[in-house]
């Protein structure tokens, strides 16, 4: 016998995750956010160094969010992450360097380049079933492969000794007067970054990504491509990792591997989306909030001790995880209203 | 060669399965498994543990290839096929361990199967609600699948099979765990779906359930299929006696 008000609560709950179950306050309370984000560098008198803590956060929330989609969505713990930042810098820094291209075609350049490359790796990878702990290692292998071969060549790539960008001011060149637009700049790469991861999690792209994470034989059983899902996620972080590697080195106007494509900078984009919560579109940003303020406080007090900083920075993360293993925002998972407003 | 136990002239064949062997290292699972699948109707498979009984529905349904052999689906060989472009031919099984979604929501579960669906556009919402009021789940839509007991995780594969309108249905012990009261219900819903055109293929252990609810009943043994007849036939056969029944 068919129950009318289980049917009805049945029917106003089979929506897909998303802001409108918050309701009109959480679109006032994003707006406000937003505003006092764009307004915080020139409504307060800060200094500079506090502009350029939001413009890490920003930068790593970005790659955050980039890495949730491939890690939380797919479920596909890419370890060499920042390879693919590495390959966005030094793409539109080599263009513009030794062709003179501006930094904005090198940045589409780097994007298309970085699609390629993952397409590349990522196909035989999942295509012969490279899985869990053996795929981490292979993106490792990508990351470090990545990383000497950048250093070797270093007539191209001005090997460990890096290269110094060359300043000439103007906007099609990616550098201006005034670097509170570098701000804005990766304000707008972070705001399309999750407005992406936010599309996708509501999409079928999306929903096929989480099943494969959950149970690729069970996704194949209800139709879905497990390698196509999966390469689309590792493509997509791929492109937007790439887009944040242009971005951070016209920012600081020197690139050398280490800067960029560092195992420690792969390790830091993890830890950031973990600590968020990588299910959730929201991870990446939340993440970045925390540990970025934290890991740059840190360092500024044990100037004088090196290594302390690294060493609280690690029990701080161990505490964390003990408490919160599926991140911040893992902690409303079990709320219906808020599973599907952080997007879980 | 398989033993035609009081079985009519095949009308229509959906599903062939024509010399299958399959073998891991040493060991022949399949010894050359032939089997045709009538359109509409319920086929039980039964056998003793370890006769081959999974693996040839790994095999059907695209999980594990065959050494040698066929698999006929709709006239054309299927055989090559990887799992996802079958199941989007029509061919969805089950597993004998359940597999669901267990990081989405019972409703998640089902609409992921609803975007792959060709048949469900428009209507994805309803078909949901309408199979999880049938398994009983419409008052867990929200909650994380991880949550459920194994029975109810039988009962949202089952509707999640469902929800992909297949054409042909693999059930791999659908009836182990549920309590019986639902078995009746879902032993009448499969034959609601077999009204309505479905053909279904069922591994189960339970004979007189199995001879209830088929039309025709394969026993497999040692990797070959022994006997394929009806089920009167089948359960008052002395060897399927012995080995189900305990000689009784």
């Amino acid at each position: 016998m068919r129950n009318k008000k289980a049917t009805s609560e049945a029917s106003s709950i089979l929506t897909i995750p998303g802001l409108q179950s918050a309701g009109w306050p959480a679109f006032l309370g994003i707006a406000v956010i937003l505003i006092g984000i764009l307004a915080f560098p020139v409504a307060f008198d800060v200094r500079f160094y506090f502009v350029q803590v939001g413009i890490l956060i920003m930068f790593y929330a970005t790659l955050g969010t980039a890495w949730g989609i491939v890690g939380g969505y797919a479920g596909q713990h890419s370890i060499g992450q920042a390879a693919f930042v590495g390959i966005g810098a030094y793409t539109s820094t080599l263009l513009y360097m030794k062709l003179d291209i501006s930094p904005w075609i090198g940045l589409i350049a780097g994007m298309l380049l970085s699609a390629l490359i993952a397409a590349v790796i990522g196909y035989p990878l999942f295509r012969y079933g490279l899985k869990g702990d053996y795929f981490a290692l292979g993106t490792v292998a990508l990351g470090l492969i990545i990383f000497e071969i950048t250093t070797s060549f270093s007539t191209i790539t001005g090997g460990s000794q890096g290269i110094p960008l060359k300043y000439e001011e103007n906007p099609l060149n990616f550098q201006f007067p005034n670097r509170t637009v570098y701000y804005y700049i990766i304000f707008i790469i972070w705001i399309l970054t999750v407005f992406i991861s936010y599309k996708l999690r509501r999409s079928r792209a999306g929903f096929e990504m989480l099943a494969v994470r959950d149970d690729e034989i069970a996704a194949a059983r209800g139709g879905i491509s497990v390698l196509k899902a999966k390469l689309t996620a590792f493509i997509l972080a791929a492109v937007i990792s790439a887009a944040a590697g242009t971005f951070f080195a016209q920012f600081i106007l020197f690139l050398d591997p280490s800067t960029v494509m560092s195992l420690g900078i792969s390790v830091q984009i993890i830890l950031v989306a973990v600590l968020g919560g990588m299910n959730s579109y929201l991870g990446g940003t939340l993440g970045a909030i925390i540990l970025i303020p934290v890991s740059q406080l840190l360092a500024s007090t044990f100037t004088e001790r090196p290594g302390t900083d690294i060493a609280l920075y690690g029990v701080i993360l161990i505490v964390l995880m003990l408490f919160m293993p599926n991140g911040i925002l893992g902690l409303f998972r079990n709320s219906p209203k808020w599973r599907k407003i952080v997007g879980w | 060669m398989a033993q035609d136990c009081g079985l009519v002239t095949m009308a229509s064949s959906i599903l062939s399965i024509q010399n299958v062997k399959k073998s891991f290292g040493g060991l022949d699972v399949l010894k050359g498994i032939n089997l045709e699948i009538e359109e509409g109707k319920i086929t039980g498979i039964i056998g003793p543990n370890g006769a081959g009984k999974s693996t040839l529905f790994d095999i059907i349904s695209g999980y594990q290839k065959a050494n040698e052999g066929k698999i006929i689906f709709e006239g054309k060989d299927v055989s090559k096929l990887m799992p996802h472009l079958l199941a989007r031919q029509g061919v969805i099984r089950t597993f004998q361990l359940t597999r669901i979604f267990r990081n989405l929501t019972v409703a998640e579960n089902l609409l992921v199967f609803a975007s792959n669906s060709k048949n469900q556009k428009g209507n994805s919402n309803e078909r949901a609600i309408e199979l999880l009021e049938f398994v009983h789940l419409s008052g867990l839509v929200n909650d994380e699948a991880s949550t459920l007991s194994y029975g109810q995780s039988k009962l949202l594969e089952f509707a999640q099979v469902l929800m992909h309108s297949p054409k042909i249905l693999l059930l791999d012990e659908p009836f182990a765990g549920i309590n019986p009261g639902l078995i009746d219900q879902m032993m009448q819903h499969l034959r609601k779906l077999q009204s309505e055109g479905l053909t279904i293929v069922l591994i189960e252990h339970n004979l007189p359930m199995v001879a209830k609810l088929c039309d025709s009943i394969a026993v497999v043994t040692n990797g070959v299929i022994e006997m394929h007849g009806a089920p009167d036939v089948i359960v008052n056969d002395s060897r399927v006696k012995e080995v189900f029944l305990g000689g009784h």
